[in-house]
């Protein structure tokens, strides 16, 4: 069994306050339209597998929505749509 | 930063056609002035109203009826709600509109529109810049302003590890599924004004608009408080309270000083008194003591049975420093006369004193629970409260609910919060964890890793609200506008939100009504006395000289005496010997942290030896100008006063002076304060000629004395008690015995070993009954009859009741009998057969067992009891009798007394070779090799003792002292901390007429299998045992 819709690598070019300028996906670089959300998932720290990320829910060119965050070491992931 | 004064408010639901659901949603409530502190104050009491349900009174969260909150809004800005459950960001949150808008509307009918903010928050939580945006809408819609706030649930980020973690204990979850009411994120915490602006920067009104509030919110809790004590209310019309208070001690003072000379003496004393008590304004609060003392008369009355001896005792007595004050004894509050006693009165009253005196007065328990009643209704529950307390988290409270929050393996985690100390610092747990075995590889895992850091976090927080031990407020000003007043756990009581220390900080008189178990035994064996016989005992004629009751205590024969029963107490009343009561007063006190660290005790017992060997040895003293201050405790600082005498003798202190020094020494200790005080104590010194050496050789010891002693009024009035119950003790020890076991918990020793101390004094203890027991212990022809509210699970109403219905129709004939008009459960009827209560009737304990499961209580049907029918049970098959040890197992297990064989006794095939019994050591040589073996009754770990544990080990011929060093206590640390069967290996040693055994090697005392032959198979004999042995004192303070 797999979990549908789980989390997958994505690469994302930062702009200078560390928010994402724009992300690669698929291979063609998509800019960041506009930032809709952001918000902080801290959790489970007392266990192995410890959650902290930064979750931003963004609106990509040319018109499509993607909740993305980065992981407390730099990397990103998209969540499916 | 400034304080805000207010309160998040929970709301219960609101009544038909509000429009809006409150139930559970969240308001903020911040205090402008004074009437607004005062209406806030009235919103909790109100909130907390019903949080104490019958029938078990189990808390309940608070709620308060949004009905109420109209008619106690002024002075009251209402901020709209956190984001997660505040009122209006609920609904919004969630989409409805017009409830936003109908809670928008309850709030400004309640609070006027200037007085209502819409509250916006950033929580970094999915969704909340929406919310903002949506509430900043709907402020502007309805011309409300709208602020900034933090939802600060921690101060620091570090502090939301264990905010996650008691979210879940409150909860009753664990941490990984209490998600959905955890933060989810580490940003609830207190910021810098400039970071949470930026939080803002879309809506940059907001921060502006909360410092705009802030401003405005002027209120100062420190300033603008008005507590005022009761006012005194003269018989005689225009008198001052002064004029009544002196009148009334004026009137007292002749008639208890008869003697012309003493009578100079104790005048001279009271006008002393008369005009500090004027120059502090504190004739009130003097008379209110009185009054209260008068509706504890009221009270003893209604309590203490007509016909009982107990009527001619006085109500309650005075302890701690007031038993000094001459107003207090003329006045019915203490009953020691300080005159005659050369009381000091510093401590108590002085001219530079700044906060109210203590008055503090002990009661049996049971005048004590009515008198706390009946001063609320007096005075009226808006005008009367205990005080709170707050315990704090210890180390094996933490370890046991964080441990469960982590989900950590229950055993594992009970096991660590067994070794840790019942007092210790929860600071500590993660050097416990690694000493445990496997302790370091469990360190290498999160969740133990974590459970370290919050046990950490924890420590020294306040973990929930109860009451103090007796402290009452009493306010003429309505004392719910003053502090919230909670319902207690106990019916009939209330709780004001404040402990001590915050009460005296807002200049609260407090007064403090404390239960003395000793109290209420030495009333009872007075009662019980009189009842078989004995004749009335009256307690003020007995006289404090009796050579027989000194025998016994300079024998150290005081195993149930009050104050001086203790091992360390015991100790050394072997070597001061005590003769009289003023010496008992000197002893009381010597055995207390402050005389044993300040160095008091080996100088005290040198100095009176010597003085036995020669009534003429002159008393070495630091300086000849402490002799006047410290001849009675032969040269040694014992009482608490006495710091500050010696701080006015030697350094010139005014009595203000001295009394801060004592203060700066205590738990609060400032080290500024200290430096200061220092320095004036050397000036003073030196200009009296005392030289530097000197002067540093006598601060030391008052550092070190520091505040941990009693004051000699204190003492008195304990030694006073102590004579009496030694006295009791010596001429009617049965009725002692049966008092003292009816008035547990309290006092050192459990009751198996009070028992088996009087045992070895003549006295016979005998099994429950179901024929003779009363609910509590009886004498009966000379011997103690063990009550049937003793057995476990059976309890004091259960027994009553059995025992009510036994007078009212006739004793039981058997065990159908017995159920059939009683409302016993099986297993209490079970409960009393094991205890040996029902052997009565004539049949074998297990058969009993077997019946008392198979039979069925009748029913209660809707018409009331269906007809009693004693029912035929089915035969039991052939059990057998259980055997000796059986026997003795099953008392432990229900009255945890062995009234027969003593375990040691059964268990001493079984003892390592050559296990001496505790008797025969007095005959033993010093320095000789022993094994001893006993059942642990006390073990303690005095913090002035280095490290060292002291044990107190048990058999059938007495007790045995064993001292473990902490190099054999390191090795042997589980055993020492919690094993109840121990076998000592070690060295004798007499020191002159003690007897310890200086423990090498510590080990279990192991109980084969065969031992319990006749126990049932399935249950391991060893492990049995081990659970039944009574529980004795564990490394914690002692009971009162």
């Amino acid at each position: 069994m797999r979990a549908l819709g789980g989390p997958r690598p994505l690469r994302v070019v930062t702009g200078p306050g560390g928010g994402p300028h724009a992300v690669i996906d698929a291979g063609r670089r998509r800019l960041v339209v506009a930032v809709r959300d952001e918000w902080l998932v801290q959790d489970r720290w007392w266990t192995d597998d410890p959650v902290d990320r930064h979750y931003y829910e963004l609106l990509v060119e040319p018109g499509r929505a993607l909740v993305a965050y980065r992981e407390r070491d730099g990397a990103w992931y998209a969540h499916a749509p | 930063m400034r304080p805000i004064t207010g309160c998040e408010v929970t709301l219960g639901p609101a009544g038909e056609g509000a429009g809006v659901d409150t139930a559970g949603a969240h308001l903020t409530l911040l205090v402008e002035d004074a009437r607004g502190y005062a209406n806030l104050c009235r919103l909790v009491t109100i909130a907390h109203r019903g949080t104490r349900p019958p029938p078990d009174r189990r808390a309940r969260p608070p709620a308060l009826p949004p009905e109420a909150l109209a008619a106690h809004a002024e002075g009251l800005v209402c901020l709209t709600g956190c984001a997660r459950d505040g009122l209006v960001a609920r609904a919004v949150a969630a989409g409805r509109r017009r409830e936003a808008e109908a809670a928008l509307g309850l709030l400004t009918r309640a609070f006027g529109p200037r007085n209502v903010l819409v509250e916006a928050q950033r929580p970094r939580t999915r969704g909340d810049r929406a919310l903002v945006r949506d509430l900043v809408a709907i402020a502007e819609a309805h011309g409300l302003d709208a602020v900034a706030t933090g939802d600060v649930h921690a101060h620091h980020p570090r502090r939301a590890f264990l905010q996650d973690a008691l979210v879940a204990v409150r909860h009753r979850l664990t941490l990984d599924g209490s998600e959905a009411v955890r933060r989810g994120n580490r940003e609830a915490v207190l910021r810098p004004p400039a970071e949470s602006a930026l939080r803002f920067a879309d809506h940059p009104g907001l921060a502006a608009a909360s410092a705009r509030l802030a401003e405005r919110l002027g209120f100062d809790l420190t300033r603008d408080l008005g507590y005022r004590f009761p006012d005194f209310a003269s018989g005689h019309p225009g008198e001052t309270a002064d004029a009544a208070l002196a009148r009334i001690c004026r009137y007292e003072l002749g008639a208890r000083y008869t003697n012309a000379r003493r009578r100079v003496d104790a005048l001279a004393r009271l006008d002393q008194e008369l005009a500090l008590i004027a120059h502090h304004g504190l004739a009130g609060f003097f008379l209110l003591h009185r009054d209260i003392l008068q509706i504890a008369r009221e009270v003893a009355l209604q309590v203490r049975p007509a016909g009982s001896a107990r009527r001619r005792l006085p109500p309650g007595r005075g302890r701690g420093s007031s038993v000094g004050s001459i107003v207090c004894y003329l006045t019915g509050l203490s009953h020691i006369d300080p005159v005659a006693n050369g009381l000091f009165l510093g401590r108590f009253l002085n001219r530079d004193m700044v906060s109210v005196p203590d008055i503090d007065l002990d009661f049996p328990r049971d005048v004590r629970e009515r008198l706390i009643e009946e001063v609320v209704r007096r005075y009226g529950a808006d005008h009367a409260a205990l005080v709170a307390a707050f315990p704090t988290f210890r180390a094996r409270m933490a370890i046991r609910e964080l441990g469960g929050a982590l989900a950590l393996p229950a055993a594992d985690v009970e096991r660590l919060a067994r070794m840790a100390d019942g007092w210790s610092s929860a600071e500590a747990v993660e050097e416990e964890l690694g000493r445990l075995p496997g302790g370091r590889e469990r360190l290498g895992s999160r969740r133990w890793r974590a459970l370290a850091h919050l046990c950490r976090e924890a420590a020294g927080l306040p973990r929930h609200l109860s009451q103090h031990s007796g402290g009452m407020v009493v306010s003429a000003t309505p004392l719910v506008e003053l502090v919230p007043v909670v319902p207690a756990a106990f019916p009939g009581r209330q709780i004001c939100q404040w402990d001590k220390d915050s009460c005296a900080d807002a200049g609260f008189v407090k007064i403090d009504l404390l239960g003395l178990g000793m109290l209420s035994a030495v009333e009872e064996c007075i009662d019980l006395v009189a009842r078989s016989g004995g004749g009335e005992v009256d307690l003020s004629r007995i006289g404090f000289d009796d050579p027989a009751v000194y025998a016994e205590i300079q024998d150290a024969d005081t195993v149930g005496v009050f104050q001086i029963e203790s091992r360390a107490q015991m100790q050394s009343l072997l070597q001061t010997r005590p003769e009289n009561l003023d010496d008992l007063t000197v002893q009381v006190a010597l055995i207390r942290p402050g005389p044993v660290s300040g160095g008091a005790v080996h100088p005290y017992v040198r100095h009176r030896r010597a003085r036995r060997a020669d009534p003429g040895f002159p008393v070495p003293y630091d300086h000849p100008l402490l002799e006047p201050v410290l001849a009675e405790t032969l040269g040694v600082v014992v009482f608490q006063e006495q710091v500050l005498e010696v701080a006015m003798a030697l350094a010139g202190f005014t009595p203000g002076q001295a009394e801060a020094l004592r203060r700066a020494m205590s738990r609060k200790r400032s080290r500024d304060a200290m430096l200061r005080l220092w320095q004036d104590f050397r000036d003073g010194a030196r200009e009296r000629g005392v030289d530097d050496e000197t002067i540093r050789t006598v601060f030391t010891k008052l550092i070190g004395f520091s505040n941990f002693g009693f004051p000699k009024a204190h003492s008195a009035a304990f030694a006073v008690l102590a004579y009496q119950s030694a006295w009791l003790r010596r001429h009617h020890p049965a009725e002692f015995l049966a008092a003292l076991v009816n008035a547990q918990p309290m006092g050192f020793y459990p009751p198996a070993s009070l028992v088996r101390d009087a045992a070895r004094r003549g006295v016979r203890t005998l099994r429950p009954c179901i024929a003779r027991s009363r609910a509590a212990c009886t004498v009966e022809g000379g011997a103690v009859r063990l009550g049937l509210g003793l057995v476990d699970r059976v309890g004091p109403d259960a027994a009553a009741a059995v025992v009510a219905e036994r007078d009212a129709h006739g004793p039981f004939c058997d065990l159908p009998d017995l159920a059939a008009r009683t409302r016993l459960r099986p297993e209490q009827m079970a409960q009393l057969a094991r205890a040996g209560a029902l052997d009565d009737f004539g049949r074998p304990v297990r058969e009993l067992l077997w019946h008392a499961g198979v039979l069925a209580r009748p029913r209660r049907g809707a018409a009331g009891d269906q007809l009693a029918l004693p029912l035929p049970a089915a035969p039991a098959p052939d059990l057998g009798e259980p055997d000796r040890i059986e026997r003795v197992l099953a008392e432990y297990e229900t009255t945890g007394i062995a009234t027969g064989w003593h375990l040691m006794s059964l268990l001493r095939p079984h003892l390592p070779p050559g296990a001496l019994p505790a008797d025969r050591l007095r005959a033993t040589p010093h320095g000789t090799r022993v094994t001893v073996a006993g059942m642990v009754v006390a073990r303690q770990r005095p913090a002035t003792a280095g490290g060292i544990v002291f044990l107190l080990l048990e058999d059938e011929t007495g007790t045995v002292n064993a001292i473990v060093r902490p190099e054999v206590y390191e090795a042997h640390r589980a055993l020492v901390r919690a094993d109840p069967l121990l076998a000592c290996r070690g060295r004798l040693e007499r020191r002159d007429r003690n007897v310890n055994v200086l423990v090498e090697r510590i080990e279990a005392i192991r109980i084969p299998d065969s031992a319990g032959e006749g126990l049932p198979a399935e249950d391991p004999a060893e492990a049995r045992i081990r659970a039944a042995v009574p529980a004795g004192q564990q490394f914690g303070r002692g009971r009162r």
